[in-house]
């Protein structure tokens, strides 16, 4: 009889045990459907095509009206969110240069070159900065655009290797740097060598052209650009325009994206050279031969001059940020873009992320 | 012993009749989540939706801001993207001050929803009359779930100013 109401007993346990795990199965499972973020999203878009449409987006960016900007974009999206503003894809308003343990005379001398420093591009007003930094005491300024190496010979030795953990980290943050110096076989096959990517041959003839004009991917072309409205011709007239003060280069122009400024025919050589994504995905670099720098009012030498200067535009990042204060937009956030047909094409990206997580 | 049952089989039965009264209640009360869940996002989507419709359509005809033009569906659009119709949105506000029923029926709402429709400048000033609310049922409950989606556009005025559109689904 007793055995009986055992079992009895134990078919009630395990039917409660049984009835309890079923709970942990059937707990409802509602997914966020995603529809806030979405909200956020369309509505970023809409801000952009809008203040597009209306001519504001481009005035404000030609303007560099950071002020305005920040009032539209708060006016438009909700308290909730705060939001950053980038524009990449074209030259910088403001570039920042460090000559690296340069002397005065090397810093009078890049801002004869590159004169004038403060100038019109496309209607934007364009700030060149240069100052001096020993980077052997100095950390390299957080907004930075470049570091300027005025020659390979720093303080009596190869400045690029000297600095290579800086300038790594430099780059790796996207900043750029610019090597203006001749080079030797063992240069080239050494730490510059692979900072901007370069392989050597033997030395050849000093005349050099843009390498392509029209090639939309070539970092020459959008350097091209770039010399061509800082000198006031158009983008054809530069088919004519030779390089023919540098000295002898024996860097190879590889037949890459990369050459600047090459010799023509077969076996050419590179005299202006840029690399890209170096560090982490990051980061631009720009070598440039030396040449005969004597008279700035030299034609000749006044040809380089601009190519150097259209170069360091390019190496300025093509990418900066408009806003009232320095922003890190938080971990999670949204990214909207919109293409911008204006005297230049470029992209505005609006960055949101909510406040209160 | 005929017509007798063994106690350990009636045990069983209420034990099983148990488990499935069980799972059964758990699925039915889990049955309200689910549909709130889902009525949640419908109004979500439709209030996109409609978002988008008069945003980005110029409703049929083209021109149905024009008088005595048999209007068959509504958009806000001047036909370019982003780009709203001044006349469209004063001629929305009085088709509905006329009768609401019509204009849902040419939205295609059913009778299950309702819309409120807000146009303003940013500094929250009406576009057109002296409400930024153009279209919406003469009185609205509180009480129901609502959901409500806002986009931005350009007036086709000559400074292209840029105003909200406020879709809200009741």
């Amino acid at each position: 009889m007793m055995k009986g109401f055992a079992r009895i007993f134990e078919s009630i346990i395990a039917s409660v045990v049984i009835l309890t795990s079923l709970t942990f199965f059937l707990v409802p499972n509602i997914k966020a459907s995603g529809w806030e973020d979405a909200t956020i999203q369309t509505l970023a878009q809409d801000a952009l095509e809008s203040a597009y449409l209306n001519g504001t987006l481009t005035r404000y960016v030609n303007t560099d009206n950071v002020t305005s900007l920040y009032t539209l974009m708060s006016q438009v999206l909700p308290k909730s969110v705060d939001f950053s503003i980038e524009v990449s894809g074209t030259v910088n308003n403001i570039i920042n240069i460090v000559c690296v343990d340069c002397t005065d005379d090397n810093v009078t001398e890049l801002k004869t070159m590159l004169i004038p420093l403060d100038f019109s591009y496309k209607d934007r007003n364009i700030s060149i900065r240069v100052q001096k930094l020993s980077l052997a005491i100095n950390d390299v300024p957080k907004d930075t655009n470049i570091l300027v190496f005025f020659g390979k010979v720093v303080n009596g030795a190869n400045g690029i290797k000297t600095y290579e953990t800086k300038i790594n980290s430099t780059l790796s943050n996207g900043g750029s740097v610019v090597l203006l110096s001749d080079l030797t076989q063992q240069d080239a096959q050494g730490v510059i060598g692979n900072m901007f990517n370069l392989s050597w041959s033997n030395p050849a003839s000093p005349t050099s052209k843009f390498d392509d004009l029209y090639d939309g991917r070539k970092v020459s072309h959008n350097v091209a650009r770039y010399y061509a409205n800082t000198s006031s011709k158009n983008l054809a007239d530069l088919s004519t325009v030779d390089f023919t003060v540098f000295h002898q280069s024996g860097v190879i122009a590889d037949s890459d994206l990369k050459n600047i400024a090459k010799s023509t025919g077969a076996n050419s050589k590179a005299f202006v050279r840029a690399n890209y994504n170096i560090v982490n995905s990051n980061g631009r670099s720009v070598w440039i031969n030396d040449y005969t720098r004597t008279d700035h009012n030299d034609r000749f030498t006044k040809t380089i001059d601009n190519l150097t200067k259209a170069s360091i535009m390019w190496a300025s990042g093509e990418k900066f940020k408009l806003d009232i204060i320095k922003k890190e937009p938080a971990p999670v956030n949204f990214r909207t873009g919109i293409l911008v047909f204006d005297k230049d094409v470029y992209t505005v990206e609006l960055i949101v992320w909510r406040i209160y997580f | 012993m005929k017509g007798v049952v063994e106690i350990e089989f009636i045990i069983s039965i209420f034990v099983f009749i148990t488990t499935v009264s069980f799972v059964t209640s758990i699925v039915i009360s889990n049955m309200p989540l689910f549909h709130g869940a889902s009525m949640s996002d419908t109004l979500k989507a439709k209030s996109w939706q409609y978002s988008e419709m008069l945003l980005f359509d110029e409703g049929a005809p083209t021109d149905w801001q024009l008088p005595d033009k048999d209007v068959k569906r509504i958009g806000l659009s001047n036909g370019k993207r982003y780009v709203l119709d001044k006349d469209k949105i004063d001629k929305l506000a009085a088709l509905c001050s006329s009768g609401y029923a019509s204009v849902k029926d040419k939205l295609g709402l059913d009778f299950r929803n309702d819309i409120i429709i807000e146009v303003s400048y940013l500094d929250d000033s009406p576009v057109t009359g002296s409400s930024k609310t153009i279209c919406g049922p003469s009185a609205v409950t509180q009480i129901r779930p609502r959901f409500q989606t806002v986009r931005l556009g350009i007036l086709n005025d000559a400074d292209k100013t840029i105003i909200h559109i406020k879709a809200i689904i009741i």
